[in-house]
């Protein structure tokens, strides 16, 4: 209870400094947000008339509060960009993005650990694994992205080239299954290579063949012996990973012009649309804090050895 | 097949790989060196201006003339692929000397100083972690504008946090040594022990560390780019390059953008196993 209270104060307190160092950066750069709301032929009274509306004359900590007063309460202001309710253009968006993530991750840990337990149980694929792993680490996503493209788009047609589809929920998923595997490839086979070098060090151990010597079938041994106590580091890696995709998403949906919050962080960016960029960075960041938490949790969940550390 | 048999096979095995591993090692440094020294001398060798094409011969297949083929403007593709080679390595190369030197002195000096200052660094580092490379660098365009600096100066903030930790586990171990005390003893100041003794002795696994670093922030790097918010057109990076090459992938002529591919799965590929293999070798000596 102490350590689940512990985690959770950790990760609002990095929340909040995040928000405000996103605040903070984006605010302090040239190019006035009333200036670029009233327009390029505004007079200097219309721009402090539109200053005023939108309480962009008030002092810095003034606004900061009022700001994330308001996006508590799911209320981002306006798009410079496009003039209307930041939420309004974001609500269409994350959906496609936290599905993109969640099925990259079910690839991800499907694929890596997968292989992992594989290249355990069965040591021929030991070296099929390894090289894979070695070399699909190497790929970035938008690499990863254009090859995929390249091959199972163009050459074989098997799947859409670009974009989202509004139809049904397989229509969809038929959609963002390229996109899922570009971004879980990389993340796939590091997670394969960490999990693989955790089995194969728990598969040596003592107790391991203590547990042979005992009698059990090769499956017990691996079920109870090697992959009980392989898993620490595995879920680690898994929640680290998951976390990472985050970011990752950014890259992915701009690569096949995915209609989500990453590529329209990157619209934003190029508009300079500060009230949009402040409020996906902030949906990114705590979605990574999140996970990350929430790995820390299972994790202490997992290794009593943590549970007793901690309580000591 | 018993289990002690296992055990005894690999054991000289590994021997083995550790010879082999040296062989790779130089192998894998000169393929980079290589790559290096084509960047620096590009100008001088390019067989066509990296700039400068011919729009009625464009998106042409490898051929004599053009070996990788031209790109949507007519431009050699070989000639933007080795030009390119300089600000995609550039980039890398000044992001991972300078969170290095960032890492090692913070870790260095929490590690020696240790109790309050100790703790304010592994907050601050904690903080730094909540922020994802990528979104880092995106945040910081969006403050300063798209080009090349904004990134390298974010990536430089976000790669710094984790060198830092691998540095900080072994300066601590490092740091209890009885050789630090007896040096302490007879009096040599503590910028000395941990300029001449501390640092060195650390050295080993920082290298692996900026070694493998290279690979991820020459990614992030490419990954700026190919969003179009770091290095801009007409220049040359191999990032640019594969998102340049994407409308014209769509419509059947692939290799601007697959030739920027396979320079930078080579290019990482070759890097994360020469910073395992170090890091392996530190390892075994350790």
């Amino acid at each position: 209870m102490r350590q689940l209270a512990r985690t959770v104060v950790g990760a609002v307190i990095t929340i909040l400094a995040s928000s405000f160092i996103v605040f903070a950066a984006l605010n302090a750069t040239p190019g006035n947000a009333a200036t670029r709301l009233a327009g390029n032929r505004a007079t200097p009274k219309a721009i402090a008339e539109v200053a005023r509306r939108y309480g962009l004359d008030q002092p810095f900590w003034h606004r900061y509060t009022t700001w994330v007063w308001h996006a508590l309460h799911g209320d981002f202001g306006v798009s410079l960009q496009y003039r209307v309710s930041v939420t309004s253009l974001l609500k269409p968006r994350i959906g496609t993005t936290f599905m993109l993530i969640i099925y990259a991750s079910i690839l991800i840990m499907a694929i890596g650990i997968g292989s992992a337990i594989l290249a355990t149980r069965f040591r021929r694929l030991n070296f099929p694994v390894t090289i894979g792993s070695g070399l699909f680490i190497a790929v970035p996503t938008f690499v990863a992205a254009l090859i995929l493209v390249e091959i199972f788009a163009l050459q074989f047609g098997w799947f859409p080239v670009l974009g989202t589809s509004g139809g049904s929920i397989y229509d969809r998923l038929w959609h963002l299954t390229l996109p899922a595997f570009a971004l879980a490839l990389s993340w796939a086979a590091y997670v394969a290579q960490i999990s693989r070098a955790s089995l194969r060090g728990e598969a040596g151990r003592e107790h391991v063949q203590t547990a042979r010597g005992r009698g059990f079938t090769e499956s017990q041994v691996f079920r109870r012996h090697i992959l009980r106590n392989g898993a620490i580091p595995i879920v680690t890696v898994a929640g680290l990973t998951v976390a990472g995709l985050v970011a990752g998403s950014v890259v992915v949906e701009q690569a096949f012009g995915i209609n989500g919050i990453g590529s329209f962080l990157v619209q934003s960016v190029a508009a300079k649309d500060y009230n949009a960029v402040m409020p996906i960075a902030l949906i990114l960041v705590v979605s990574f804090v999140t996970v990350t938490a929430i790995t820390d949790m299972v994790h202490w969940l997992l290794d009593p050895r943590i549970r007793t550390g901690a309580s000591s | 097949m018993s289990v002690l048999d296992v055990r005894s096979v690999e054991r000289p095995r590994w021997r083995d790989r550790a010879r082999h591993s040296d062989r790779l090692i130089v192998a894998l440094a000169s393929l980079l060196g290589l790559l290096v020294l084509v960047a620096v001398l590009a100008p001088w060798i390019v067989p066509y201006p990296p700039n400068g094409g011919n729009i009625l011969a464009a998106n042409l297949g490898p051929s004599s003339a053009h070996w990788l083929g031209t790109d949507q403007l007519g431009r050699d593709i070989l000639s933007r692929l080795m030009v390119g080679a300089r600000l995609s390595l550039l980039g890398p190369t000044i992001i991972v000397l300078c969170a290095t030197a960032a890492a090692v002195v913070l870790a260095v000096s929490s590690v020696w100083v240790g109790g309050w200052f100790d703790q304010g660094v592994a907050r601050v580092l904690d903080l730094m972690f909540a922020f994802p490379g990528l979104l880092l660098a995106i945040l910081a365009v969006a403050m300063i504008g798209p080009g090349l600096l904004a990134p390298v100066v974010a990536l430089t903030v976000a790669y710094t946090p984790y060198i830092a930790r691998v540095v900080r586990t072994v300066a601590l171990r490092e740091r209890h040594l009885a050789y630090v005390e007896s040096c302490q003893v007879i009096g040599i100041s503590g910028w000395r022990i941990c300029g001449r003794h501390l640092v060195p002795n650390v050295s080993p696994i920082v290298l692996a560390q900026a070694t493998i670093a290279f690979g991820s922030a020459l990614v992030d790097l490419a990954a700026i780019s190919y969003l179009g918010l770091g290095v801009q057109a007409p220049q040359a990076e191999w990032g640019l390059m594969v998102s340049d090459g994407q409308s014209a992938l769509l419509n059947g002529s692939p290799w601007e953008s697959l030739s920027a591919c396979v320079m930078i799965i080579v290019v990482v590929l070759s890097v994360n196993v020469l910073g395992e293999r170090i890091a392996q070798r530190t390892e075994a000596a350790a």
